[in-house]
């Protein structure tokens, strides 16, 4: 009879969360905050934030290789500047999330026995690909905002693998630790968590909510490198969306790609080859005899900053045209520049036919600056600033 | 293995569903998808890439977690335990945008022949987006102490 008294007694309790584990020092100066319900709500932030941040870098590794199936339309134009936009914005936003996360989940780090059974050893083995790949991603991504290169190795390809090899470890840590998740935030049930705190109500929000302040702050730091209206506010911003030649920032300057003012000189012409009837050699002057047309378009960067600015220029359909290109052509757009991974960039047949796909003359008005690709550059909705070719010389259809 | 037990001391979770296994073999073959990807791409700089990628996870969980702890730990001695949590959120404010902020002060890499690129006076700007932060935080935790100032006093710890 008494021992049925104390199991119903016993049933309605979670597990004691006081229930020490650790060493004197932890259990004498551990914070409640240690606590699966705030990890839980941290670790959703992040699957967020990771997944926006994931899906945006792989849209615009596809838009940059497209294999055969993948195609990115020229409309909506300023698609692209939101998608890379967002990449970046959440990324940077993840950053203090992330320090939260683990310092909330740092007593499981020195729990031990480290290994106690073989799922266990794999779902802890399964973090490594997380919280290296999740620094890692979040270090090298801010540093190349700030065009910074302190490592050995190619940027834009460690940064794409090192995403999936991240997105595993994401993908099994969240198999792991979604029941529980989903306990301690639906019902506050902790009880089948593995971190001893329990945090008040009052403690868990005022702790989230000053985690969520230091986001929101480095995100309005910054977000005025995209969203124009809030320049003034982003002082930590690596770019100012009207600060550059014409007040237009500029990627990679005439001198970084090594074009000279003198290599542009009246001697240049865009010549128009490939398959066409008959190859066409154009000058500026009859460039600028041709009817202009006017759109404006953004830069979008994949570094995360975009400008919006109105173009002047020939579109290219009249320039396909001319040449007696089929409709349905694709072209290289190639620069004077002499290499580099940029030098050239292609159209789609849907976005060389686009009214706004422009070879630009002009920048608001004036003649471009030999930074914004004078005598010529394309300009065309819904790319990668790396794609809008600069300083061009030759369109190859085919 | 050791055969399953009423009394389960190895934490909550002794015997995982198909969902875990599921969510690890997917898990583990887009890592390694990941893993291959790397080895066979241009200029993956392994020499260099592997000490960046497992210094992240040493460095956030041997450094930045342990400092982060620590600093709390002082924080809460300090500072008065109702505006403690405003302070901390004026903390990890803070230190968010300074170290951000420190390669742009610094003056690290870029490209000096491109005045688009970190365009801003960096030092003013970081020190005026700590004022903003710190009074919303100061007013916030002195408020907080007024507040709980007034309150019977409930027994501390």
């Amino acid at each position: 009879m008494p021992a049925v008294t104390i199991t119903t007694e016993q049933e309605p309790q979670p597990v004691d969360p006081a229930e020490p584990t650790g060493s004197a020092f932890t259990e004498r100066y551990a914070s409640p905050l240690h606590d699966t319900r705030v990890a839980a709500v941290l670790g959703s932030a992040l699957g967020i934030t990771f997944t926006i941040c994931f899906a945006t870098g792989l849209l615009s590794h596809l838009i940059q290789h497209p294999p055969g199936w993948f195609a990115w339309p020229a409309r909506p134009a300023g698609a692209y500047r939101v998608t890379q936009g967002l990449h970046i914005a959440t990324g940077l936003a993840s950053i203090p999330l992330l320090i939260a996360k683990l310092w909330v989940v740092a007593p499981r780090f020195w729990a031990r026995p480290a290994v106690p059974n073989v799922a266990k050893g794999i779902e802890r083995l399964m973090l490594f690909p997380l919280v290296g790949g999740g620094t890692f991603l979040l270090v090298t991504g801010t540093l190349n905002t700030f065009q910074w290169y302190p490592w050995g190795f190619f940027f834009t390809n460690a940064h794409y693998w090192a995403a999936w090899i991240t997105i595993g470890g994401l993908v099994a840590h969240i198999g792991a630790k979604a029941a529980v998740s989903w306990a301690a935030l639906r019902r506050g049930d902790r009880s089948s968590g593995e971190l001893t705190g329990a945090a008040p109500t009052r403690q868990r929000r005022w702790f989230l909510g000053g985690v969520a302040f230091g986001s929101a702050v480095l995100t309005l730091a910054t977000i005025g490198q995209t969203v124009g209206p809030l320049r003034r506010l982003s002082v930590l911003a690596p770019r100012d969306p009207q600060i550059g030649p014409q007040g237009l920032p500029v990627n990679k300057t005439a001198r970084r790609a090594g074009v000279r003012a003198s290599t542009v000189d009246t001697s240049w012409r865009l010549r128009i080859t490939g398959a066409v009837p008959e190859p066409v050699t154009l000058t500026l002057a009859q460039l600028q005899a041709m009817p202009q047309h006017e759109a404006t378009l953004p830069i979008a960067c994949v570094e995360g900053w975009s400008a919006s600015a109105r173009w002047q220029g020939v579109p290219m359909r009249d320039l396909l045209a001319l040449a007696g290109a089929a409709s349905d052509a694709v072209v290289e757009v190639g620069s004077i520049q002499g290499g580099g991974r940029f030098r050239a960039s292609t159209l789609t047949a849907e976005q060389a036919t686009d009214r706004d796909t422009l070879l630009a003359l002009r920048l608001d008005g004036e003649v471009l600056a030999l930074d914004h690709g004078y005598p010529i550059r394309l300009i065309a909705p819904n790319r990668p600033g790396v794609f809008q070719t600069k300083w061009v010389k030759e369109l190859i259809v085919s | 293995m050791t055969a399953p037990t009423d009394e389960q001391p190895t934490g909550p979770h002794p015997s995982p569903g198909p969902a875990f296994w599921v969510a690890m073999g997917l898990g583990a073959a887009l890592s390694l998808f990941g893993a291959v990807g790397l080895l066979g791409a241009d200029g993956n700089g392994l020499g260099s890439f592997i000490p960046w990628f497992a210094g992240g996870a040493l460095v956030v969980d041997l450094v930045i977690v342990p400092t982060a702890a620590a600093i709390g730990l002082l924080g809460r001695r300090v500072v008065p335990s109702a505006a403690w949590p405003a302070v901390r959120a004026g903390l990890i404010a803070s230190t968010t945008l300074t170290v951000f902020a420190t390669p742009l002060l610094l003056n690290l890499g870029g490209s000096s022949d491109n005045p688009s690129l970190r365009p801003r006076h960096y030092g003013s700007g970081l020190l005026s987006a700590l004022a903003a932060v710190w009074v919303v935080c100061l007013v916030m935790a002195v408020g907080a102490w007024l507040v709980d100032r007034r309150r019977p006093h409930r027994v501390a710890g």
